[in-house]
């Protein structure tokens, strides 16, 4: 049996001792499997791990023999995000994969992403379980406020999908975006969210605002500089992700974003949950109570040495590794962002959540990087 | 301040007599000592965590102030570009580009050096970089005060057009940086009779000849350029033509730029890191892999041509290109230089001198205080 169905479809998101087994031989699955369908991820292994030249059966056979406990998933290649921005590394065919997305980022940096019919079941299972398990499903209707896209056909950027889906949480009256798509392009519509999200505060129903966090603190900080004090109705949530980007610069931490939304909105702290995701990692990271990142025992986290890349212990700082079993359609299993993040042992936040947490320290970012190649890009696309 | 009263403001600073430029270039002169005496490193520092821009921080924050406003550089380029009898042309809106930190504040400073009032809009990400240095300039020179103005505007707002329409209208000249899309923008934002100069976005490559290809030390140069100036000025090679260059050709022209990175300096930073590591997975990929393969080095394309297209190639673009780095041997040189400024390159350089700031040498091809001035003639 596929080790994928015990591992994704167990009762408790957080339970690793009791899924670890089914973790090891999914991921040891996954391994083989991709150097098995995939001829240039098969070469990078065999030269990442110093492997003679032999055959794609024997090498993914020899390969996946490695991985015998957790310590040796350091072992596997890890893919940096970058690679994917130039690369294509699927492994299946693009007409065997339903679901396409590109992460965002600018113009021709973006990497194209697809998952199959199954990573796709195995996905809406883990993120259910993990909503569900912090209590994020509503049956009461709400209003959304949405600080960020509004969706679009143009628009394929993954964050704009899970913010659309989000919003479904609880059944959704209304949604209010803070970007509205108007003539071929997005205006930022404040003037329509004060006025609606005064209007929902009067409504008696739940408000949840979802989106990017820069934008929510730059929300708050405007009401509150207006001297604005609103009581969000009781049931009232936010919900962050999509990191802070290039308000990198801006960026206040989660306890101060908290803090200022208890004064200006009346919300309490533990209603205030931030998200953690990759386009390039099919994995959901919800934070708890105490704001903190805990592993579910659908992944692993690996902080590796900015240099050397080697594996580094708790509470060093270093770069971020996800590893996840779930997907066929490209080698996914361990890819490495371009997040700034420490491991914490999971007994150290309290919150009654037993698995590791990490942090996000700050993004390498180079995306929003203005250049002076456009017409190098037009003479590329030219030719 | 109100519109108007930021007008009158301007107005009582324009009949005053002319600002010399002495007093500039003693602002520069006194901010570059502190500098370079270290007072302002844990304020670059900061500053640093703001950009997006990677490298070396302080060090490489410092030393680009430190090329922008050498006063020595600076008196050599009054010499040069401003002949007698040029007077200021009066208020100046400097609209920046993001993707040199200072830009905004360089731009301004060649202004006050043509002795006019300056309004700086600058690039987003340039802001907290330039805002420093002008107010430094101004610590150190107060007089320099009604001379420099810096209006953040975010481009996004719904007030950027009404807001920039104001400035326009009180300035008499519009020196904007950027792209193709700004400058158009811009243009239509100023109308038929503003004067506008501008300063795009400029192309610039290397071409290699076949016979090039075997020089290795400027292959070595190439490398290094490209690492240092991450595509990120207008003089920095965006793209390497190789002539007649076959797919071994070009696996081997990457294998050596990779090869000659490693030896380069060991840059403990995650981005290199990173960067480095993506190129050494790029390059393990097997040869011929996939129909996409596109040949690469930092980023930056690497494409076959041929001698004979090269000038059809560039023709289109020929306002855009500025400079052009030449790896052939001695008798091509001649031959490909005529060809390449016929074309519309501005500058021929060896790589390893694409972006080396030469005092006194032209912007695109133009001089940017001669610019900032008019001829005037009394009685
Ligand atoms: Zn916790």
């Amino acid at each position: 049996m596929d080790s994928r169905i015990p591992l994704y479809f167990t009762k408790h998101p957080y339970d690793i001792s009791g899924t670890e087994k089914y973790f090891m031989r999914a991921i040891r699955e996954n391994f083989s499997y991709h150097i098995l369908h995939n001829p240039d991820y098969a070469e990078i292994v065999r030269r990442e791990l110093g492997f003679k030249r032999r055959g794609r059966g024997e090498l993914a056979e020899e390969a996946a023999s490695l991985i015998r406990v957790e310590e040796d998933i350091s072992l596997i290649p890890p893919i940096p995000t970058a690679f994917f921005k130039r690369k294509r590394l699927w492994t299946m065919k693009p007409w065997q994969l339903p679901v396409k997305a590109t992460s965002s980022g600018t113009e021709g940096k973006r990497s194209e992403m697809a998952y199959d019919c199954q990573s796709i079941i195995f996905g809406g299972a883990l993120a259910g379980k993990l909503c569900s398990f912090h209590g994020l499903f509503s049956l009461r209707p709400a209003n959304y406020i949405i600080l960020g896209y509004e969706p679009h056909r143009t628009n394929k950027t993954v964050i704009t999908k899970t913010q659309f889906i989000s919003s479904f949480f609880a059944p959704p009256i209304r949604r209010s975006y803070a970007l509205k798509y108007e003539e071929g392009g997005y205006t930022l519509n404040k003037k329509g969210l004060f006025r609606d999200l005064m209007s929902f505060c009067r409504s008696g129903f739940p408000v949840r605002i979802i989106g990017f966090p820069a934008y929510f603190f730059f929300l708050l900080k405007t009401l509150d500089r207006a001297g604005i004090r609103m009581k969000l109705p009781e049931g009232s949530m936010v919900l962050l992700g999509g990191g802070w980007k290039k308000f990198e610069g801006s960026k206040v931490d989660i306890i101060e974003l908290s803090g200022l939304a208890e004064k200006v909105l009346g919300i309490k702290p533990e209603s205030i949950r931030e998200f953690f995701g990759a386009a390039e990692h099919p994995g959901l990271y919800c934070s708890c109570k105490n704001h903190h990142f805990h592993v579910p025992c659908y992944s692993r986290v690996i902080i590796r040495d900015e240099t050397s890349l080697k594996p580094l212990d708790y509470g060093e700082p270093g770069i971020l590794n996800l590893i996840t079993p779930i997907a066929h359609s490209i080698p996914l299993i361990s890819v490495m962002t371009d997040d700034i993040a420490v491991l914490h042992r999971g007994e150290d936040c309290g919150c009654g959540i037993k698995t590791d947490y990490f942090e996000i320290i700050k993004r390498v970012g180079l995306s929003e990087i203005e250049t002076c190649s456009q017409t190098a890009d037009r003479l590329m696309r030219d030719k | 301040m109100k519109a108007k009263e930021f007008r009158e403001e301007i107005n009582r600073t324009l009949i005053r007599e002319n600002m010399t430029c002495e007093r500039t270039l003693k602002a520069c002169e006194v901010l570059l000592k502190r500098l370079s005496e270290g007072c302002y490193d844990a304020k670059l520092e900061k500053i640093r965590d703001f950009l997006p821009f990677t490298g070396n921080g302080k060090v490489y924050i410092s030393d680009e102030i430190s090329n922008l406003i050498n006063s020595d550089i600076l008196r050599e380029r009054l010499k040069k570009e401003l002949p007698p009898g040029r007077e200021p042309l009066g208020v100046l809106l400097h609209i920046g580009a993001g993707n040199v930190p200072g830009l905004g504040a360089y731009s301004v400073i060649e202004g006050l050096l043509a002795g006019n009032i300056n309004i700086l809009k600058p690039a987003s990400v340039d802001a907290p970089i330039s805002g420093f240095i002008l107010r430094e300039l101004v610590k150190a020179e107060p007089e320099l005060k009604p001379y420099i103005y810096m209006f953040e505007i975010p481009s996004t707002h719904a007030s950027a057009v009404p807001k920039l329409k104001e400035l326009i209208s009180l300035s008499d000249a519009v020196s904007v940086w950027g792209g193709d899309r700004t400058i158009k923008a811009v243009r239509e934002l100023a109308g038929a009779d503003k004067k506008l100069i501008e300063w795009g976005h400029k192309f610039s490559f290397v071409y290699i000849s076949r016979a090039g290809l075997k020089d290795r030390a400027a292959i070595k140069d190439l490398a290094k350029h490209i690492q240092d100036t991450g595509m990120r000025l207008c003089s920095s090679c965006q793209t390497v033509y190789v002539e007649g260059g076959s797919k071994e050709d070009m696996r081997l022209l990457r294998e050596e730029l990779n090869a000659s990175l490693k030896q380069g300096p060991d840059i403990k930073d995650a981005a290199e890191t990173l960067r480095r590591y993506t190129e050494k997975l790029m390059s393990e990929l097997p040869a011929g892999s996939g129909e996409e393969e596109r040949y690469d080095f930092l980023g930056c394309p690497l494409i076959s041509a041929d001698r004979e297209d090269m000038f059809e190639r560039l023709r289109a673009d020929s306002h855009s290109l500025q400079t052009v780095g030449l790896i052939c041997v001695g008798d091509e040189e001649e031959e490909l230089s005529r060809l390449f400024i016929r074309a519309g390159a501005t500058r021929i350089r060896r790589p390893s001198e694409m972006s080396a700031y030469i005092p006194g040498e032209a912007h695109d091809g133009k001089f940017p205080l001669y610019e900032y001035t008019k001829r005037a003639e009394y009685l």
